[in-house]
């Protein structure tokens, strides 16, 4: 732990989630797994913060532990997250998180097809999470519930209300999980993968709903996601994880037009482009994400960086490199050579080839 | 329109079951060997003559079909008798039947209690000792016979300890207690079976429902753990086996009390069915195995009924 993530100062008055040093390990069978590796980041309100990064990088392992959804015999977490008013979300006490989850901090989540209880009508599933943390009568909920589903755009709202889960479809059972988070006015709305198991055409409707009520409602969103695509369209601010570490965080324009991190240059590689030839084949990263029953030493991204050299088996700090506040970086590379080497074939990209491993220190 | 298409699909299937059971229980009888009732209506010291004349009067002479049409139509009249005491088989039934039915819906209502209690310990606690005692208690109600059970439990608390009184029945209406104290051992003995299947699938559709993303969302919306076990892990939980209790409370009434009756002495349907097939006296049999098969139609029916007042997606599917 050498270097210490000072958060970039943003005005302290519009953060409303400050998230420092987090660690999750998972004590399992095969040993522990090191989920999520000293992670800070903060998000302001009325932002969109994307954490993107593969299955198994830690992104929605570190949301659901703000949420306090990870606790469990055999998890460890230490560090913290912050709320606005100095509300420390790992330390809280169960009950206490009771009262945030749902109120203060709201989550949707994948697979709207099986997010909500299939045996009780959608009207009353957002009911009950304002009856859980307002005094209101059962038909004030209701009427609540029929109100914020009309908000986000289900037609004939009243009567849709008194159906069951089962008679909507994927995106209309998303825009009733987001009626559902938006229910008790949160100052954070955690989206896991919100658009994933939609069609496009629903996903751009989903985004925009997201949007429209960031602008409005001036809540911050963490949205997690693989999908850089979705990130491009409606993140302010992005954070890049792998194998449980940030490798690059910077404002959305920073980090498409200026990446400073290998695998972020692997990412962006393998997006479709529309203003350019396309490739017999999409370029991908070569090689698989390391186990985080056992992360390499040093650069967890070692293993398929074909820009590795011997001194990243030491860890590298998470540092501004690229002379922009606010956008640091976990890699070794000087500067001058990552804008060199993030050039293939005239765009950003890695080369397929991976050079032969450091020969210092390899461990099994 | 639907609940009536229903009703009318299952009166069909329940006619062609009635017969299909009414026709073998029947022919059995004349299958098995010593099967001639004339041989028992004319007594011990009868001659062939004797049984010949009976034969003749009872119409056992006539061909088979004849004679099952006359049971049948003396069972649908209600006026038939069985052949050993002459007495009508309908007012013995209506006699036995408080017996009965104390002794099967009270173990149904203890059976589903306790499994429902012991699931949910089981699947809280899965992994731990608790849960292993949980589990090893149901497999012991799940292999052992009712009837063992029974006796171990009379001897234990009976005989032993006295702890509660002589076996027998007592009706509800002449001394609630005493009736209440009479009943404690066989709900037991009829229930530890049920007790130990229901505790094991309760206990894995509970562990199965607490991963679903429906229970994160549950707890993501702030609810406390007891709201989130009741409201929305239970609540799902429960559907297969409430109608799994349809169908073995059917098939508890129409089968296991009568080992249970037998062996606390409590002289109802069962106990009279079981005298009844000592004797080989048809009809007795006949009209009870009749009526046991209409309760399990009838309970099928319900079940179904049931299930879809409990899952709403069953309604969909079916309109």
């Amino acid at each position: 732990m050498t270097e210490s993530v000072e958060m970039v100062s943003f005005s302290s008055s519009e953060e409303l989630l400050r998230v420092e040093h987090l660690k999750v390990d998972f004590r399992t069978e095969g040993g522990v797994v090191h989920a999520v590796d000293d992670v800070s980041y903060s998000l302001r309100r009325g932002e969109v913060l994307a954490v993107v990064g593969e299955s198994g990088s830690g992104k929605s392992v570190s949301a659901m532990t703000l949420m306090g959804l990870t606790r469990a015999r055999n998890a460890d977490i230490s560090g913290t997250a912050t709320l606005a008013d100095g509300t420390e979300l790992i330390s809280a006490s169960e009950r206490h998180m009771q009262r945030i989850r749902g109120r203060r901090i709201a989550m949707i989540f994948q697979d709207p097809m099986s997010a909500l209880t299939p045996v009780y009508r959608v009207g009353d599933q957002i009911a009950e999470q304002i009856r859980t943390h307002e005094k209101v009568s059962r038909s004030a909920a209701r009427a609540r519930a029929i109100e914020l589903l009309r908000r986000v755009g289900i037609p004939r709202a009243a009567e849709r209300s008194r159906a069951y889960p089962h008679e909507f479809s994927g995106g209309m059972r998303q825009r009733v999980m987001i009626a559902m988070a938006l229910s008790c006015s949160p100052e954070i709305l955690i989206a896991d993968e919100p658009t994933t198991a939609l069609d496009v055409t629903i996903q751009a409707q989903i985004l925009n709903e997201i949007e429209d009520l960031r602008v409005e409602t001036g809540v911050g969103v963490l949205l997690i996601t693989h999908d850089l695509g979705v990130v491009a369209e409606v993140a302010n601010r992005v954070v890049v994880m792998y194998a449980g570490r940030v490798v690059e965080q910077a404002d959305l324009r920073e980090l498409f037009n200026d990446p400073m991190h290998p695998y972020t240059w692997g990412l962006l590689g393998s997006i479709p482009r529309i203003d350019r030839d396309r490739p017999h084949r999409l370029p991908t990263i070569s090689g698989s994400p390391p186990s985080l029953l056992d992360p390499p030493q040093g650069c967890h991204f070692i293993t398929r960086c074909p820009h590795r050299m011997p001194k990243c088996t030491e860890e590298p700090p998470l540092v501004e490199t690229s002379g922009v506040s606010g956008h640091r970086d976990r890699c070794w590379i000087e500067a001058g050579d990552k804008r060199r080497l993030r050039l293939v074939n005239g765009s950003i990209g890695l080369p397929a080839e991976i050079p032969a491993l450091p020969t210092t220190q390899e461990s099994a | 329109m639907y609940l009536l298409i229903f009703t009318l699909k299952r009166l069909a299937s329940a006619v062609v079951v009635l017969f299909a059971v009414s026709v073998l229980t029947f022919l059995i009888f004349f299958a098995i060997p010593n099967g001639n009732p004339a041989l028992r209506l004319a007594g011990r010291t009868a001659t062939p003559a004797d049984i010949h004349n009976v034969e003749v009067a009872y119409g056992f002479d006539k061909p088979i079909y004849v004679q099952y049409e006359r049971t049948m139509k003396q069972i649908f009249t209600g006026r038939i008798q069985s052949y050993t005491q002459h007495l009508s088989v309908f007012s013995q039934i209506k006699r036995g039947l408080p017996a009965t039915l104390s002794v099967a819906i009270g173990a149904a209502i203890v059976w589903m209690l306790i499994g429902i209690v012991l699931g949910v310990i089981g699947a809280l606690r899965a992994g731990k000792a608790t849960d292993v005692a949980v589990s090893t208690v149901s497999f012991v109600g799940i292999s052992a016979p009712s009837f063992v059970v029974g006796f171990i439990l009379l001897d234990l608390f009976v005989y032993k300890t006295h702890i509660f009184p002589q076996v027998g029945y007592v009706p509800i209406t002449q001394n609630p207690v005493s009736w209440l104290t009479h009943m404690i051992l066989p709900w037991f003995s009829m229930a530890f079976l049920y007790i130990g299947i229901y505790a094991q699938v309760l206990r894995s559709s509970v562990l199965d429902a607490v991963t679903t993303d429906a229970v994160r969302t549950a707890r993501a919306k702030g609810l406390s753990p007891a709201k989130v076990m009741i409201k929305h892990v239970l609540r799902v939980s429960l559907i297969p086996i409430v109608s799994l209790w349809g169908l073995d409370f059917a098939g508890a009434l129409a089968g296991t009390t009568l080992v249970i009756e037998v062996v606390f002495n409590l002289q109802g349907v069962g106990q009279y069915t079981y005298n009844a097939i000592g004797a080989l006296d048809v009809p007795p049999i006949l009209v009870v195995t009749i009526l046991g098969a209409f309760f399990v139609v009838l309970m099928n029916a319900v079940v179904d009924i049931l299930y879809a007042v409990l899952d709403p997606r069953i309604r969909a599917g079916k309109g």
